[in-house]
């Protein structure tokens, strides 16, 4: 149940997110790439759909942050970015606890929410039954 | 020594002292022009200062004073004339005095003096006639005052008898002649006397002015600032020592030349900086401004410099007088700091910058380990194995705690205040419902007063509050339905004040002091660093607020903490 793509370049992380997933909902389809570029050709390959449920991004990668990637999502094929509006939520995924990325993270219309690493079954299953997500860092 | 006069005589004696009050008035002018003079022989005028010597100035009129006291024993039969003209300073200057014999009418010629008087725009006044009973004596009194308050005294005595007879007509005329003379010298007097005071003044202010010129040339010479004074066209006409030394320039090789000639280059100063230095110039206006010059071997300087014009009393421009305060030094320290600062700043970036690549790079391990612990599956595991995982994952939490915990200590040292509003009831129900996992079954409450919407560092705050809420959790007490934590809210415009109260174990009294202490830890089975109460106690310092903690053992703790509101004006420091 359900499609995913994780963007992180730590593969233990990925591993681990992976196998969450899989087990709550062992037909989950889920894509992990490894840089923003990896996600948004993995994106772009996806067309005409369908469309992830979820996107996780981390925000620190080599090369490109994942605010970078929130910002090449704008830049997308209006139809893929409508396309995404409709159908994806997108999470910011992190081990950050900087009060300045919380903060940006908010003001990223695509983004629904900030979550700590590592995910869990707990909040997974949150999501899922569209529960607010609120996890924030005090 | 009497003398009779024909009237004849008298009209003569009259032109004489007229033509004499010409001179007299020419000799004011020359004084006047004395005056102008001073600056130049000061010296040479030094012995008028002394009213003797002003009389030389005048000397005819003690010989036009006899003339009078001698034309009053003749003219009036007079026994004695006596005629005394003396400042009301009390100093007599003139006197003049004659025997005769003879009384007539004293009444008529009080009223002549008085009238002409008058004319010469003097005010006489006239005393009553003194009486002398045994002889025949009668004393008048003219009291003078200038118009320019220069007191004189006049002072007529005419003794008085009647033992030569003459027509009413002609002594009437006679009196009224002499009379003429009289004040019309007195007039003549008066303005030398005056003239006299005038070159008094004048020497008192040049005395005075040549001791303040003094006083000021000493300051302007022994200065450390440079003095420059040139003349109304800004060219130097005098510099003083320390100009010298800072600029290198003589005094010699720089007169006449204008300041700007040889203490700029082109390019060295910002042409708004030279517009407004000649604008105030030009508008003959007080100004002062820093400025870069340079000095005869070449090398810069910087200087606050301050130029006033000097007028003279017809407020035309003399000269002008330069200031130059050299701020080389003061300018050097103020680039000091400023790279200090900007060194300062820039360390404390990268050093914050530091902290969260660390903490992050700590922790991204970290929660993989903790992401691994929750996959594994221990169904078939020994209940020993299985006590070991549990182990590596409170540690693993503990570390991560503590890297928190460095990171907040750390966060809440170098980083400004960043105010913001926020809704401080649904902030502390957020924190709480996140806490809620910690322990299911204490039971909290919150008791509000006051407006929920505050102005705070949320960040802060946001710490602190989660800090002395999930101890007060933590700690409150066991094994019992009624754990619970009560937390008092009370908002006003200045501060909030946050209670908040657990009933569990309570501290000893004995650690009460030191709980706010860094790496303090009240008992050994609590887990934590010690560091969290010592980062709450930093925070509400950092705030301005205050935090206090009182408890009793077995009853339970309280921690208060008070935090001032930002008030209306302050500056945030978003």
């Amino acid at each position: 149940m359900g499609r995913y793509l994780l963007i992180d370049d730590d593969d233990i992380i990925q591993f681990i997110h992976s196998k969450v997933v899989k087990r709550m909902h062992p037909e989950a389809e889920v894509k992990t790439a490894f840089s923003v570029d990896e996600g948004i050709k993995a994106l772009q390959e996806m067309a005409p759909g369908p469309w992830p449920d979820f996107i996780f991004v981390d925000i620190s990668m080599p090369v490109k942050s994942g605010f970078n990637f929130i910002e090449e999502l704008e830049g997308l094929h209006p139809d893929v970015y409508a396309a995404l509006m409709e159908h994806t939520r997108v999470f910011i995924l992190t081990s950050s606890v900087s009060p300045n990325d919380l903060k940006r993270s908010a003001q990223c219309n695509l983004v629904e929410g900030l979550l700590s690493k590592p995910l869990n079954p707990v909040v997974l299953e949150r999501l899922w039954k569209n529960a607010p997500a609120h996890i924030s860092h005090r | 020594m009497t003398q009779t006069l024909t009237y004849q005589e008298l009209q003569e004696a009259y032109l004489a002292l007229q033509s004499r009050v010409t001179r007299f008035s020419s000799k004011e002018q020359e004084l006047i022009n004395a005056q102008d003079m001073l600056d130049q022989e000061l010296v040479g005028y030094k012995r008028m200062n002394d009213f003797h010597a002003l009389a030389i100035e005048v000397e005819d009129v003690p010989r036009f004073m006899a003339l009078v006291a001698e034309t009053l024993v003749d003219l009036f039969e007079t026994e004695i004339g006596f005629c005394c003209l003396r400042p009301l300073e009390g100093e007599t200057c003139l006197f003049s005095h004659l025997e005769g014999g003879g009384q007539h009418n004293v009444h008529a010629l009080m009223q002549a003096i008085n009238v002409l008087g008058r004319d010469a725009g003097m005010s006489f006044e006239l005393s009553q006639p003194v009486e002398d009973v045994e002889s025949p004596i009668c004393r008048y009194m003219v009291a003078k005052r200038s118009r320019e308050g220069l007191g004189l005294e006049l002072v007529i005595v005419a003794a008085v008898s009647s033992q030569r007879s003459q027509t009413y007509a002609e002594y009437n005329q006679r009196a009224f002649t002499l009379f003429q003379l009289f004040v019309d010298s007195c007039v003549a007097y008066v303005q030398s006397i005056l003239a006299r005071n005038r070159v008094k003044e004048q020497l008192e202010t040049i005395r005075k002015s040549e001791l303040e010129q003094r006083r000021l040339s000493l300051i302007a010479t022994k200065t450390h600032s440079g003095v420059i004074i040139t003349d109304n066209k800004g060219q130097i006409v005098w510099v003083n020592e320390a100009f010298q030394t800072n600029t290198g320039y003589e005094m010699a090789e720089i007169l006449g030349k204008k300041p700007r000639e040889f203490l700029q280059s082109p390019g060295l100063n910002a042409p708004e900086t030279m517009h407004a230095l000649s604008e105030a110039l030009r508008k003959w206006e007080n100004i002062t401004i820093d400025l870069k010059n340079s000095r005869k071997d070449g090398t810069l300087f910087d200087i606050r410099l301050n130029i006033t014009p000097v007028f003279d009393r017809d407020q035309n421009l003399v000269s002008f007088i330069a200031l130059q305060e050299d701020v080389t030094a003061q300018k050097e320290n103020e680039a000091k700091m400023m790279e200090k600062n900007e060194e300062l700043t820039k360390i404390n970036q990268e050093l914050d910058q530091f902290v969260y690549s660390i903490s992050h790079d700590l922790r991204a391990p970290l929660l993989s380990i903790q992401g691994l612990l929750g996959l594994i599956e221990t169904d078939r595991w020994t209940q020993e194995n299985r006590e070991y995982l549990e182990l590596i994952d409170e540690s693993t939490q503990r570390l991560d705690h503590t890297i928190l915990e460095i990171l907040n200590y750390s966060r809440n040292a170098r980083l400004d205040i960043t105010w913001s509003a926020f809704n401080l009831k649904s902030f502390i129900h957020d924190i709480l419902t996140d806490l809620h996992s910690m322990r299911l079954d204490v039971i909290t409450e919150v008791i509000w007063s006051g407006e929920e919407q505050v102005c705070l560092d949320e960040v802060r705050v946001g710490v602190l509050l989660n800090n002395l809420l999930s101890n007060a959790i933590k700690y409150s007490k066991r094994g019992a339905d009624s754990a619970c934590v009560i937390v008092r809210v009370e908002t006003t415009a200045e501060q909030c004040v946050i209670a908040i109260e657990d009933n569990g174990e309570g501290i000893e009294e004995a650690h009460l002091n030191t709980v706010f202490d860094m790496f303090f830890r009240a008992s050994n089975s609590s887990p934590g660093t010690g560091l969290g109460l010592y980062i709450c106690k930093e925070i509400t310092d950092k705030l301005g607020g205050d935090i206090v903690l009182t408890s009793e053992k077995g009853i339970g703790t309280t921690v208060t903490t008070t935090l001032p509101q930002r008030q209306h004006g302050q500056i945030s420091s978003d």
